[in-house]
């Protein structure tokens, strides 16, 4: 049986979680083994949308706050990390395992989140998409985009993903707590998404532990054997340490 | 359909030569498959790039994918409504959403491309 590499890394700064992932795509060959890599974020970072324009967030606020702000690889919105879990997968596509096209990765990688909240106890299912302004906004938890997973219409994880030469990258953030509500906090005045209020960003969004089921019970490591099974099985993979 | 007047390659981008000069753009698929796309960005006018080399990358709301230029040669124009109205290159990537013109170095290049029909193979027919 082909492997699934695994990468179990803990907390770390957002500038090194960012440039960890970018240097698993970078050094990613079309053919090699995909590569899962599970990490949290210490202290809380703002990651910023690859193309995404930087002068809207109020830098000063951040850092009072004990708060990164590091720029993503990968397109999308800004996410404030601090109570999540956050993957990420390194593989081939086109190819036979992810199939030619963003859409057919994307999917297999769904099946593989949604496995893995079954396993959990949770049932959730996959949000058709969102406009184009929405998508131009400045708030990634503020909508549910193609691809992106929810659980009672609330979105639980929001993916992005980078493709270049026959591989890619994607990560995204599986929600625990509600901290991620604080992002507009983080916008300077008159960007969109600063008007909005924690609690409105509360009633769109959901996380693990406010969820029926086994989470609120589990360690860390634990949910990370969890996550790393279900993307084993339904990738058809065995699990080897990277 | 794929449109017989241009050259292909297996990253669906396409090159349609006048004279010494190449225009650059995605295909229909490539467009299709990315989804609304957000943001554009391209090189400079001036800029000199050989074949295969990453000149800007193409964002949508779900992925930042790179665009590679097909032939050698340097930057003479971009298409500046596209990087200011990226939703040119859903609505019309083989006319008005192209996306950089070509002073080719080496027209030869242009023969390793693919034509109207293997792109339509590499689609699946």
């Amino acid at each position: 049986m082909s492997i699934l590499r695994v990468i179990r890394d803990g907390a770390r700064t957002g500038e090194e979680n960012m440039r960890r992932d970018a240097e698993l795509l970078e050094s990613h060959r079309p053919g090699d083994a995909p590569i899962l890599r599970m990490y949290r974020w210490s202290p809380p970072a703002i990651s910023i949308g690859y193309h995404q324009d930087e002068s809207g967030f109020d830098h000063e606020a951040a850092r009072r706050d004990g708060i990164d702000v590091v720029r993503r690889p990968t397109g999308g919105r800004a996410i404030l990390h601090a109570e999540e879990l956050t993957y990420s997968i390194t593989g081939t596509s086109p190819g036979p395992l992810f199939g030619d096209t963003l859409n057919t990765s994307y999917q297999l990688i769904n099946r593989a989140l949604l496995r893995f909240l079954e396993m959990l106890g949770i049932q959730a299912d996959v949000s058709e998409g969102e406009s184009r302004d929405d998508a131009r906004g400045m708030v990634c938890f503020k909508s549910a985009g193609k691809h992106e997973i929810r659980v009672g219409g609330r979105k639980l994880i929001g993916s992005a993903q980078r493709r270049t030469q026959g591989v890619f990258l994607q990560h995204g953030s599986i929600l625990v707590g509600s901290a991620h509500c604080d992002l507009p906090r983080y916008l300077r005045p008159g960007t969109r998404g600063s008007e909005m209020l924690p609690e409105q960003l509360l009633a769109l969004t959901t996380g693990l532990g406010e969820l029926p089921g086994s989470f609120a019970g589990m360690k860390s490591g634990e949910v990370d054997d969890l996550m790393a099974d279900a993307f084993a099985r339904e990738l058809g993979l065995s699990l080897e340490p990277y | 359909m794929v449109p017989d007047d241009r050259k292909y390659t297996q990253e669906h981008e396409w090159v349609q030569v006048d004279g010494d000069i190449g225009t650059f753009g995605v295909t229909d698929h490539a467009a299709g498959e990315l989804g609304d796309i957000v943001f554009v960005e391209l090189p400079g006018v001036g800029d000199e790039f050989s074949q295969g080399d990453t000149v800007g990358t193409i964002e949508s709301v779900k992925a930042v994918a790179d665009l590679f230029l097909p032939v050698s040669g340097e930057i003479v124009e971009i298409n500046e409504a596209a990087v200011d109205s990226p939703e040119m290159v859903n609505s019309g990537p083989l006319d008005d959403g192209w996306l950089v013109k070509v002073k080719l170095s080496d027209p030869s290049e242009i023969e390793n491309l693919l034509d109207a029909q293997a792109y339509q193979d590499l689609l699946g027919g």
